[in-house]
């Protein structure tokens, strides 16, 4: 993800000066293994089907992915267009949790993508946290989707030790066990 | 579940009326069920089939 930009005296550019700021670790909290975080991640999304459809739609979009150095929380910001990944500095793979998020992040990409937009939570905030949690379930339902298409991979086991890290645990057993959409909606709110 | 958007509100509505996740599904789900800014089929964001000559 480190960019530089060289311009005609030969001085390279960095930052969010050389390249817009869409593939850049353009501020000290860039982390230092991202590329290969993001390259593992993306590899072990596209060994499913749903998986290959999210990465196709960012391919096709171009829509830019950060890793940065830190503890909270990653996904799609609607504001910049651009996929935040957290993770401490000493990572070096991508590890479950973040496979995970990464799939979160690119359907809430797709989401946007597709203009499904949350009113201003100042004019209605019930109506706003109402399309947040739908928008919200429709992506952990995405998580579950590509895990259980995974389920026969190498990497399905250490997916599911994300999937608890996450606190997913119930809703993916009950989306497994072919629950209906109320009693996925139910899970959803209990959890 | 909480919404990880750092807007604690959301998740203060959701717990006090669970029924926002069927409604916000429910909302959503035309857009959302089953579809995506790329289809199976195309490379372009669209799907060639429902162009019109």
């Amino acid at each position: 993800m480190n960019s530089e930009t060289e311009n005609s005296s030969g001085y390279k550019l960095q930052g969010a000066f050389g390249d817009k700021g869409t593939q850049v670790n353009s501020i000290g909290y860039g982390h230092p293994h991202a590329e290969d975080i993001i390259k593992e991640a993306k590899e072990i999304i596209a060994e499913s089907s749903t998986g290959k459809l999210l990465i196709k739609v960012h391919n096709v979009h171009n829509i830019p992915i950060q890793v940065i150095k830190g503890t909270g929380d990653s996904g799609f910001n609607t504001d910049s267009r651009i996929i935040y990944l957290q993770a401490p500095g000493k990572t070096k793979r991508a590890e479950p949790k973040l496979v995970l998020q990464l799939i979160k992040a690119l359907r809430e990409a797709d989401q946007d993508i597709m203009g499904v937009k949350a009113p201003n939570p100042e004019e209605d905030l019930m109506a706003y946290a109402t399309v947040i949690h739908g928008k919200n379930l429709d992506s952990i339902i995405h998580i579950c989707k590509v895990v259980k298409e995974l389920t026969n991979s190498s990497s399905f086991s250490i997916l599911l030790e994300g999937i608890a890290d996450l606190g997913y645990s119930k809703f993916y057993k009950a989306y497994i066990n072919d629950a209906t959409k109320d009693e996925l909606f139910d899970v959803y709110a209990e959890t | 579940m909480t919404y990880s958007g750092g807007n604690a509100s959301v998740d203060f509505a959701l717990r006090n009326n669970p029924g926002i996740v069927k409604t916000g599904a429910l909302a959503v789900e035309g857009s959302l069920d089953g579809n995506y800014s790329v289809t199976p089929d195309s490379e372009y964001g669209f799907n060639p089939a429902t162009l019109e000559a």
